[in-house]
């Protein structure tokens, strides 16, 4: 279906948070009208979106896949299928486990792969280092120029003076270093949050203090030598130190995943090894201040963390168990019923957080809704209600805790480069829909 | 009344109700043990497994014994002889030991919650012989059963658990158990070894154990694992048992009529002196033998619920 109109539906403006109706012809593949409806086509394709709202260029901004050597874990079709079925238009993956992709000529290849068999956009976060190392660079401004959106090592330890050079010379290429912050030595082998529960469970504590002193020691190298730093942070202390470092006018985002908003740790209660994640759940009052922090504004971005696992690596006991939960699939639901529904913020903030903060933080340009662009956008039904179902599930990992659990606000439709990747709202022909929408016309949105 | 759960997993979720069911008839069971022919064919037919991931003497012979008394079989298997060397998961082979035809599995492993996951996945029950940090339940089921011979209501009496409650399953369990039958709990050992929040649990925190000695009931003393200085846990062995130790000069400040334990197996000379150990206070190998009956009582309880 490469023409198609989408009529009566109401697009959230991601400058002013308004709702405007709107009403879109696409031809090819590009933005061929705004506003109205050609009367001379009866054949044409309709969509009636009334009662959705569209979202622009939905993005989770980090999330991992086995790609490019372990697509038995994870591979680009799966969670392209995945991403685009949830509403997900751009996806910012990395490479899972011990793979790297720390040279230009490896990514180009991944990025080529992607192009062909992922339906939803790729942008790739690369290696810091060599083989993530953490001891030699990789070839950071190559990989840049090939398009490496971003870097990270995880959540694996580099020294001080090597996490130095790493924001000097990124600072050059303005790519934002991604860390899910741990001092390893504090949190060796460990299993959980430390607190009550890894005492009454006995499980191996990861104090907050390994989380906190990493974010302290980087956004103070930060403040020295310049760098754009990215957090995945679990804790309220670790909001704070974000919202300080924001205070001072440094370059330091700070992003959630859902995971963390809908589960504390004492949910671990009863070692379901699908909690088992990095940086682990930690208290309800942690919860809470992450919840106020995207509220806020100091916690810039929500993003899946989508970690695959197989089923045996989760089908273990705890300690033995992967890390990671397997989250692309249920990301915009759960951001939609948690903040939206639960929370009550607004389309327009949460809007920031899922679309124009990941733009700016992996530097790319939005596409928009205006003529003769190839949009991406998702039409969403901010009321429909169901409960989650193990066939919901179309990533190849199914380590989530959220089977059965109801949610409201689902994607119905998935445009990526003005294709249609995912529908689940009737086509109609042009000549059987009595239209009777606005059909003023406009350039953009 | 019967007994509720298909497992034995631990002290923490388990009722007041059950665990008094479990001590009654431990008490019963042991007048089996003074007779000339102490075997009761109770569970003749039955095969248990002992799948021991961990090192273990006491707890793992004191099963095989239970289970011998009991008229069942016990087929004992250890990691160093079983498939996890060949990287079998825990899933694989308990599913494996069931399908052979084990009524029942008793496990102690490294990591805490094992048992509870092997429960799931088993429609026999599941006897937790230590996980991880987590619990130990027999070894505490055992250590009450011992403190209500002397003392048949542990209402308000004060029990000092003494040593690395940090890495201790049978501290974690004492604590649920005896908090359950209203004794007042304390525990003592160095900060580095106190886990966080472990006033949560109902247990009252202590450093100076000499200021707490004179109102006690009973000591139960906890083994100290010398690698435990390597990291910086403590300093060294002189000075915890200076610090922390049961020597009989602190316990010359005692109550007459005070009760030590130890879980075993002991340091002499480090976490408990000789004397102490050997002493008229010392009910050690009490506890050894009441295990056998505690562990005779819950097999049988486990089992009879099957068979309702």
């Amino acid at each position: 279906m490469k023409s198609f109109a989408l009529i009566n539906g109401k697009v959230v403006d991601t400058k002013t948070g308004k709702l405007d109706t709107v009403n879109l012809l696409i031809v090819n593949g590009k933005v061929a009208g705004i506003g109205y409806l050609p009367d001379e086509d009866d054949n044409l394709d309709v969509i009636d979106i009334s009662g959705c709202v569209v979202i622009p260029e939905i993005i989770d901004s980090w999330a991992y896949t086995g790609e490019p050597k372990d697509n038995v874990r994870e591979g680009f079709e799966s969670v392209g299928n995945a991403a685009v079925t949830s509403g997900i238009t751009t996806v910012a993956l990395a490479a899972y486990g011990n793979q790297s992709i720390d040279s230009p000529e490896l990514l180009e290849a991944y990025i080529n792969k992607a192009k062909k068999e992922c339906a939803a956009t790729v942008l790739a976060v690369t290696s810091l280092t060599k083989e993530n190392n953490g001891k030699q660079l990789a070839e950071l401004g190559l990989l840049a120029l090939a398009g490496a959106a971003a870097f990270t090592d995880g959540n694996s330890c580099i020294n001080s003076a090597f996490m130095r050079n790493a924001l000097k010379y990124s600072s050059m290429l303005n790519a934002a270093i991604f860390i899910a912050p741990s001092d390893s030595d504090l949190d060796i082998d460990g299993d959980m949050n430390e607190g009550h529960y890894s005492t009454i469970l006995g499980l191996k504590g990861m104090p907050v203090a390994s989380e906190e002193i990493r974010i302290a020691r980087d956004i103070k190298l930060a403040e020295q030598y310049g760098g754009r730093l990215h957090f995945l942070i679990s804790s309220a202390g670790s909001v704070e130190l974000i919202k300080q470092a924001k205070e001072k006018g440094l370059n330091i985002t700070a992003a959630v995943t859902p995971n963390h908003l809908y589960f504390t740790e004492a949910d671990l209660d009863g070692y379901d090894t699908n909690l088992k994640i990095y940086p682990p759940l930690r208290t309800e009052q942690d919860q809470k201040a992450l919840i106020q922090g995207l509220k806020d504004g100091v916690v810039d971005v929500i993003t899946s963390q989508h970690t695959p696992c197989l089923l045996d690596e989760k089908r273990a006991e705890f300690n033995n168990a992967k890390i990671g939960i397997s989250g692309i699939d249920l990301f915009l639901p759960l951001v939609l019923n948690k903040l939206f529904h639960q929370e009550k913020m607004s389309l327009a903030d949460i809007t920031k957080k899922i679309s124009n903060n990941p733009l700016k933080l992996l530097n790319k340009k939005r596409t928009g809704i205006r003529l003769n662009s190839s949009p991406n956008f998702t039409v969403i039904d901010l009321g429909e209600e169901r409960k989650i179902k193990e066939t919901d599930i179309l990533s190849k990992s199914k380590n989530t805790p959220f089977i059965g659990k109801k949610l409201k606000g689902f994607a119905k439709l998935t445009v990526v480069d003005g294709k249609i990747c995912f529908n689940a709202l009737p086509i109609k022909k042009a000549k059987d829909v009595s239209f009777t929408g606005d059909r003023h016309s406009s350039s953009s949105l | 009344m019967t007994y509720e759960q298909k497992d034995l997993l631990g002290l923490r979720k388990l009722s007041k109700e059950s665990l008094h069911l479990i001590i009654d008839q431990a008490k019963s069971l042991k007048e089996v043990l003074t007779r000339e022919n102490k075997q009761v064919l109770t569970l003749r037919g039955k095969t248990f497994v002992n799948l021991f991931c961990e090192p273990s003497t006491r707890t793992r012979s004191s099963f095989e014994m239970a289970i011998k008394l009991m008229g069942a079989s016990a087929l004992n298997l250890n990691v160093q002889t079983s498939a996890f060397k060949k990287g079998e998961s825990l899933y694989d082979t308990v599913k494996n030991l069931r399908a052979l035809g084990a009524d029942g599995i008793i496990i102690r492993h490294k990591n805490g919650g094992a048992p509870h996951f092997i429960a799931k996945h088993l429609d026999i029950p599941v006897i937790n012989a230590g996980d991880g940090y987590n619990e130990h339940p027999t070894q505490a089921l055992l250590d009450i059963f011992t403190m209500t011979e002397t003392c048949s209501n542990l209402k308000g009496k004060k029990v000092l658990i003494l040593g690395d409650i940090a890495h201790s399953r049978v501290a974690r369990s004492n604590i649920w158990g005896l908090t359950k039958l209203g004794a007042e709990v304390y525990v003592c050992g160095p900060k580095t070894l106190i886990p966080p929040y472990i006033e949560k649990t109902g247990a009252k925190l202590i450093y100076d154990i000499d200021s707490i000695i004179p109102e006690l009931d009973f000591i139960n003393v906890l083994r100290v694992q010398y690698e435990r200085q390597e990291i910086g846990y403590f300093p060294s062995i002189r000075e915890y048992r200076s610090l922390f130790g049961l020597t009989s000069k602190r316990l010359e400040k005692a109550k007459k009529d005070i009760v030590i334990m130890h879980p075993g197996p002991m340091n002499r000379g480090i976490e408990i002196d000789t004397d102490v150990a050997d002493g008229p206070h010392n009910v050690i190998l009490d506890q050894v033998k009441n295990g056998v009956a505690i562990r005779m009582a819950i097999l049988y309880l486990l089992i009879i619920r099957g068979c309702k």
